[in-house]
């Protein structure tokens, strides 16, 4: 029998910190992830030594990163490692943190999210197999061609997907933390330069640099520091999963999020009409359509219409990435899956201000990696 | 001079100027793939004894297409057009297509695989053969 988060104790959110999403600059990794770290210690009213097991969501810094940064915390001893899953290394890290405080080995565990640009290459172009494209299909060509078949199928337009970068741009320009911090027109967004396909550079994700912490406790942690139960959010459901050889010329990335997306609702009791908030891997804007239709919010090309009708504003139906986003907010890599539960958790609590999304009770993160993996998460508030 | 082919661990000249992809089909489950590998099945976990190597031809019809505006890679001059082809024989695949635009790109077209001379730079003069899909001539609609 296998037993999913949600039947062991509950795991709480207690504490959040960010640093700036930004281009790269000469700063030294740690001084990104320790601001993160203080700031999510400063948050939740502890100090570093309550905290019992550190998972580290890194893909890119390289080996054994993480007591070289945190060591400056003063040693406390306790386990730390790096968690690498392409871009849901930081939500898997959070997994794990969220598990491990649940299933009662820790009171206290911190998920944290550091990366800096790196040039090295992917395994997958180490495995001994390669296509016949020579290299010429890179991320935004793999959703040019899925956008493509979009439009075709359901005579959705260009115009359709660069509304997604408006909204994230426009949120992202309330955002302190944002790499783009720039609201933009639909002009703007359509007669940027042309990348691939009908995407724009405006419609594909920033990858900087930053970091972001998350402090999880359980209910006899929370009691023992004395931490602010006002402020806690619950974690209702955590599911992953990786693909697997679906129908030919299918949507792998969709039909992934779809079925990780189904047991993390089912797992939290919900159903897609109770979100009242979602993040989701808008690295490129087109994804953000194929995942609100694959996770049952829209139905199956409908959400073009519910996009122009304000229904993923922030203050309408349910506010689709109200942090801005991957596009906006940015895609650092490893801290972008746990910069989703920070954005979430500041909404449930009603902390996100002029980005405040009214009475949000429920909110859900999502991420994909490349292989395919998935990771997605439901938050409910205290 | 004869050229050599660019990747022949990938796909085959055959009969006229048609093309053949080098891959498998698993003996257990029937899934047929491409490129050919010998680490085992995606679908199934049949191990490499039961991966046969089967051709497929390079002929199918055109499920996507993309006009690439901009590419990282120095080597690789854009803009391109790339194509998602099903084959006829099932696997979904995608290729460099030799048209520069995709003006005449259409979903449902059928497409085909060809061998061409293509510069490993730029600049440089052709040695090999590459693998590029092109849009067949479509029946006329009128006639």
């Amino acid at each position: 029998m296998t037993t999913p988060l949600s039947a062991f104790r509950p795991a709480y959110v207690v504490g959040i910190g960010l640093h700036p999403y930004q281009r790269m600059t000469e700063t030294p990794y740690p001084v990104l992830g320790l601001a993160a770290v203080r700031e999510a210690l400063r948050d939740a009213r502890i100090d570093w030594p309550a905290v019992e097991s550190v998972y580290h969501g890194t893909a890119l810094l390289g080996m054994a990163s993480t007591r070289a940064m945190l060591r400056h915390l003063g040693g406390t001893g306790i386990p730390m490692q790096q968690i690498e899953n392409a871009s849901a290394s930081g939500s898997t890290a959070f997994r794990l943190a969220a598990l491990e405080v649940a299933t009662g080995v820790s009171d206290v565990s911190l998920a944290v999210g550091v990366d800096k640009p790196s040039a090295r290459p992917l395994a997958g172009s180490q495995t001994g197999i390669r296509g016949i494209e020579g290299g010429r299909v890179v991320p935004f060509t793999h959703f040019a061609l899925l956008a493509q078949r979009y439009m075709e199928r359901h005579g959705a337009s260009p115009e359709d997907f660069a509304r997604v970068a408006v909204k994230n741009h426009g949120n992202g320009a309330h955002n302190p933390y944002a790499q783009r911090q720039q609201a933009r027109s639909l002009i703007d967004v359509l007669n940027d330069p042309a990348i691939s396909g009908p995407l724009t550079r405006l419609q594909c994700c920033p990858v900087g640099e930053g970091a972001a912490a998350v402090i999880v406790a359980s209910e006899d942690g929370i009691a023992r520091l004395g931490i602010d139960r006002k402020r806690c959010v619950r974690v209702l459901s955590s599911a992953q999963r990786t693909e697997v050889v679906y129908a030919e010329s299918s949507n792998f990335d969709a039909e992934l999020t779809r079925q990780t997306t189904v047991q993390a609702i089912a797992e939290a009791g919900i159903k897609p009409s109770d979100l009242d908030v979602i993040e989701l891997h808008d690295a490129f804007s087109v994804e953000e359509i194929f995942y609100l239709e694959a996770m049952g919010v829209a139905g199956d090309g409908e959400a073009p219409a519910m996009l122009r009708s304000g229904a993923f504003d922030i203050g309408g139906d349910v506010a689709v990435s109200p942090s801005g986003g991957l596009l906006a907010m940015g895609h650092p890599i490893g801290p972008t899956g746990v910069g989703q539960i920070v954005e979430i958790t500041r909404q449930l609590r009603g902390e996100a201000g002029v980005r405040q999304h009214a009475n949000a009770r429920v909110g859900l993160a999502h991420m994909v990696g490349v292989g395919a993996v998935c990771v997605v998460h439901v938050l409910g508030s205290n | 001079m004869r050229y050599e082919l660019s990747h022949p661990d990938l796909y085959r000249e055959a009969r006229g100027d048609s093309v053949e992809l080098l891959g498998l089909k698993c003996s257990k489950c029937g899934y047929v793939a491409f490129p050919r590998q010998r680490y085992g099945c995606e679908k199934c976990g049949a191990t490499a004894d039961s991966l046969l190597d089967v051709e497929l031809t390079a002929s199918g019809t055109l499920v996507s297409y993309a006009k690439v505006h901009m590419h990282q890679a120095k080597a690789i001059a854009a803009p391109f057009v790339i194509g998602e082809v099903t084959l006829d024989a099932g696997p979904t695949i995608r290729a460099t297509m030799v048209e520069p635009t995709d003006d005449a790109m259409q979903i449902g077209a059928r497409v085909a695989g060809r061998l061409f001379p293509v510069p490993a730079l730029p600049d440089a003069p052709s040695d090999k053969l590459e693998l590029r899909f092109s849009l067949l001539d479509q029946p006329d609609a009128r006639s």
